[in-house]
This record gives C-alpha cells, sequence and structure tokens, in this order.
C-alpha cells in the first residue's frame, strides 16, 4: 500500500491538472484559482491529517509493545512469586512438622528422665535412712535388736559392767577392812594375853622367891629340914619352868602377832584400790555414749535435711514437668502455623493461576482478598487461644 | 591427826572431818572416830573438804560408817567434796545411799 504524501500529491496533481483542464475548456480563472486553492488547502490538510495519524499509531503500537513487554514480565514474576511461596512454605511446612517431632520426642524423653529422676531421688532418701536406721539405732517396731543399735547397747553393757565392776570393788574393801577390824580386835586381845602371860610371869618370880625362903628356912633347921628343903627346891624348879613356859608362850603370841600383821597388811593393800583407772574407763565410756549422741543427733538432722532436699527436688522437677507443656502449645502454634502455609500455598496456587491470564479480573482479585481475608481472621483466631493458654502456670501438674 | 571428831553438845551429832589423803592409813582413826558413838539417831556428818583424795577403801570406810549408824537408827551424810573426791563418790554411785552437799 502506498501511503506517506503520495496520495494527496497525486489527488492535489490530478485536481490542478483538471482546473488547467477546466480553465483550457473556459471555466472562469476565478473559479479555476479557487478550486486549485481548496484542492491544494484539502490536500495539505489530509496530508497533515495523514501525518498526524501516522505518529498517533506508531505511538499506540509503541505502548502496545512495551505494554505486553511489562504484562511478561508482570507475569512472569507473578509465577516465581507463586512458585516460591508454594516451595518457601513447603520447605517451611516440613521443618515445621519436623521440629514438633523432635519437640515432641525429646519432650517424652524428658518426662521419663523426671520421673526417673525423682525416683532415683526417693530411692537414696530410703538409702539414707536404712543407713541412719542401722546406724544410729533409730527403728520402728521390734527390728531393732539386731546389730541397729551397736554403739548404743554396747556403752550401755560397758557402763553397766563398769558399775558392777565398781561396787563389787567398794564392797571387797568394805569387807576387807571389816576383816582388818576384826584383826585389829585380836591383836586387842593377844595383847591382852600378854598381860596375863606378865601376870603369870609376876607368880612365877614370887614363887620362885617362896622357894627360896624355903630352902634357906630349910637349911637353917638342919637335918630335920632335909626333907622340906628338897621340896622347897622342886617348887623352884618348877617355877623357873613356869617361866620357861611362859617366855616360849610370849615368843609364840609374838610370832602369832607378827603373822597377824602380815595379815592385816595384805587385808589392807586389798582394800585400797586406786579409783582413777575406774575414773578413766567411766570417762571413757561417757564420751562414747557422748560420741553417739552426737552422731544420731547428726544423722537425725542430716536424714531430715535430705528428706527436705528431695521434698524440694521434687516440687522442682514438678515445674520442670510443668514447663514441659509448653510442648502442648508449641505443637498447637506450629499446627496453627502450618494451616497458615497451607493458606498461603493456596494463595500462591490461586496466584499461579491468575498469572496465567493476560490480566487480573475483578473475580479473581476479590477470590485473592477474600483468602487473605479468612488467613487473617483465623490468625486473629488462632492469636485469641494462645493468649487464653498463657496462664499455664496456674495449673498443677501431676508427676507421670 | 588427820581424822578429827567432836560431838555436838547434845550428842545427836559427830561431825568427823578428814584431812589429806582419805585411803588405808587413816582407817583405824576414822574407825575410833564413830565406834563408841552409839547413842540412837545419831546423825554422822563426814566433812570432806580437806580430803584431796579417796581410794577404794575410803569407800569401805563410808559403808562401814553407814553400817554402823543403821544399827543406832542413825544417818551418814557427805559434806564439801572436792570435784575429784565427788567424782569418785559419783561413780561408785554413793549418791543413792548417801546425802552430799
Amino acid at each position: 500500500m502506498i501511503r506517506g504524501p503520495f496520495v494527496p500529491l497525486g489527488i492535489l496533481i490530478a485536481i490542478i491538472v483538471l482546473a488547467e483542464l477546466l480553465a483550457m475548456l473556459g471555466v472562469s480563472a476565478s473559479i479555476r484559482w479557487t478550486v486549485e486553492l481548496v484542492a491544494v488547502l484539502l490536500c495539505g490538510w489530509w496530508y497533515l491529517n495523514q501525518k498526524n495519524n501516522e505518529k498517533e499509531t506508531k505511538a499506540a503500537e509503541a505502548f502496545e509493545a512495551e505494554s505486553a513487554a511489562a504484562n511478561a514480565e508482570v507475569d512472569q514474576l507473578f509465577q516465581q512469586l507463586a512458585t516460591d511461596i508454594r516451595e518457601e512454605s513447603g520447605e517451611v511446612d516440613t521443618e515445621l512438622e519436623r521440629s514438633t517431632n523432635l519437640i515432641n520426642d525429646a519432650t517424652q524423653t524428658l518426662s521419663g528422665c523426671f520421673s526417673q529422676m525423682t525416683e532415683l531421688v526417693q530411692l537414696q532418701e530410703e538409702q539414707a535412712r536404712e543407713i541412719y536406721q542401722r546406724t544410729a539405732g533409730h527403728c520402728e517396731g521390734e527390728e531393732l535388736g539386731h546389730g541397729a543399735n551397736q554403739m548404743n547397747s554396747f556403752a550401755q553393757e560397758a557402763e553397766g559392767m563398769l558399775e558392777e565392776f565398781i561396787t563389787l570393788l567398794v564392797n571387797i574393801s568394805k569387807q576387807s577392812l571389816e576383816a582388818v577390824h576384826h584383826i585389829d580386835d585380836m591383836v586387842e586381845q593377844l595383847d591382852g594375853v600378854f598381860d596375863l602371860i606378865s601376870n603369870v610371869e609376876d607368880l612365877s618370880g614370887q614363887t620362885n622367891l617362896l622357894a627360896l625362903n624355903a630352902s634357906i628356912e630349910a637349911a637353917r633347921a638342919g637335918d630335920m629340914g632335909r626333907g622340906f628343903a628338897v621340896v622347897a627346891d622342886e617348887v623352884r624348879t618348877l617355877s623357873i619352868r613356869s617361866t620357861e613356859l611362859n617366855q616360849q608362850v610370849r615368843e609364840k603370841i609374838n610370832k602369832a602377832k607378827d603373822a597377824v600383821s602380815n595379815v592385816r597388811t595384805t587385808v589392807g593393800e586389798m582394800a585400797s584400790t586406786d579409783m582413777n583407772a575406774s575414773l578413766q574407763s567411766k570417762e571413757r565410756v561417757d564420751a562414747i555414749f557422748q560420741q553417739v549422741s552426737e552422731t544420731n543427733e547428726f544423722l537425725t538432722g542430716t536424714v531430715q535435711e535430705m528428706s527436705n532436699t528431695t521434698d524440694q527436688f521434687g516440687q522442682v522437677v514438678g515445674n520442670a514437668v510443668r514447663s514441659l507443656q509448653f510442648d502442648d502449645m508449641v505443637t498447637q502454634n506450629i499446627g496453627t502455623a502450618r494451616e497458615h502455609l497451607q493458606c498461603l500455598i493456596g494463595i500462591g496456587n490461586q496466584l499461579t493461576s491468575a498469572a496465567g491470564q493476560s490480566s487480573l479480573d475483578a473475580e479473581k482479585v476479590a477470590n485473592l482478598r477474600q483468602q487473605l481475608e479468612q488467613l487473617r481472621s483465623s490468625y486473629a483466631d488462632s492469636q485469641r487461644k494462645k493468649v487464653l493458654s498463657e496462664s499455664m502456670d496456674e495449673g498443677d501438674v501431676e508427676l507421670f | 591427826m588427820s581424822v578429827q571428831s567432836n560431838i555436838a553438845s547434845d550428842g545427836k551429832t559427830l561431825n568427823i572431818s578428814i584431812i589429806g589423803r582419805f585411803d588405808y592409813s587413816v582407817h583405824k582413826e576414822f574407825r575410833n572416830a564413830y565406834s563408841d558413838h552409839t547413842n540412837s539417831r545419831i546423825a554422822f556428818k563426814v566433812d570432806l573438804r580437806k580430803a584431796e583424795y579417796m581410794d577404794s577403801s575410803a569407800l569401805g570406810m563410808l559403808l562401814l560408817l553407814k553400817e554402823h549408824a543403821d544399827k543406832c537408827q542413825g544417818s551418814v551424810s557427805l559434806h564439801n567434796p572436792q570435784p575429784t573426791v565427788r567424782k569418785v563418790l559419783e561413780i561408785a554411785n554413793f549418791d543413792r545411799f548417801f546425802p552430799i552437799s
């Protein structure tokens, strides 16, 4: 097709040729010039108009091309975006699922550990109690007897024996002293015998003198007194023998006195026992008692403390187990997040299908808006639930 | 004299003081201090303030004094023992037989 200025130029030339022909045929010059002028003007206008149209068309074409390119780019972006959303959401969903599983596993393990810890601590406390009962002798019921209270019963036995020993010692002393008293009494009697002996000695002396006088008198009487002199001699001999006898008795009794004195010394030694050894033993036994009592006190205190510690441990474990409830909440939260992700995936799909078309029509936009609205409202719903469950600490939880 | 004694004017109380070691060496003196006093319901007061030492024979002597006192319905009390002497009395459970002050 021939375009541009050639068509109006051709027409102009044709009109001018026609006007010249008409002029040649006799048409007035003014008409001829008028026609030619009009033709020139028409031709100019047409040309200008044509030119203008051409420009507009070019601009429209350029715009169209640009817009198509832009659309294609947006389309591509949309598709990319949708794909990204879908893929990333899928990844996030997988990660969330994995996290949920991990948390559930960890929570179960932790719960198991905590309950085991509680059991172990209780076992430990029982063992401590048993040690306490065996060593300190604090035992319920009749089970005490064998070895439970060894230290205590040993100390009691020792004290009993020591007491018996001291009683025996004192009794021996008392009886020995009694014996010494009897010996002293006996020695007094022996001293009495000595008095008697000296009396007898006096008698012998006097008899001797008498006999001497009698023999003097007999000598003076001469033959008549000879018989009397014999008797007087005999009496004198008797008195001398009596004196000798007395001497022997005195010697014997003196020996007896020595022997009794030895007995007295021996018995006296028996009566005298130093009490320091007994005192020391007593102090040792008392020390053992004291030690046993202190040990008992210490053990009682420690076992009580241990019991308290176990209680506290139980409370701490209880708190820990209660804290493990976060598992439920986290699982719930992750569930909500996954729902949102599903929503996002849906939106992504919508976007993909929307991107396939040259433009987004009103219905699709409305659909997308509705989806977004749904997402927002369900998010708000889950936020409300979360606020409700945040008062977790108020509840108490049994150990499982 | 390691053993001193004096009888109260009413004859109802005999005070016996031990000076120095209260052991076998004084047994005769101790016995002599009380053996002649047989008044009914007599109170024997043994002052141990100056007794420095006491062995088992002293305990025996006190028991014999008690026997003597029992015979005449009397009583025996111990006074002012020093710590070491008090320990010996306590270990022999004499606080059960005698009032100690």
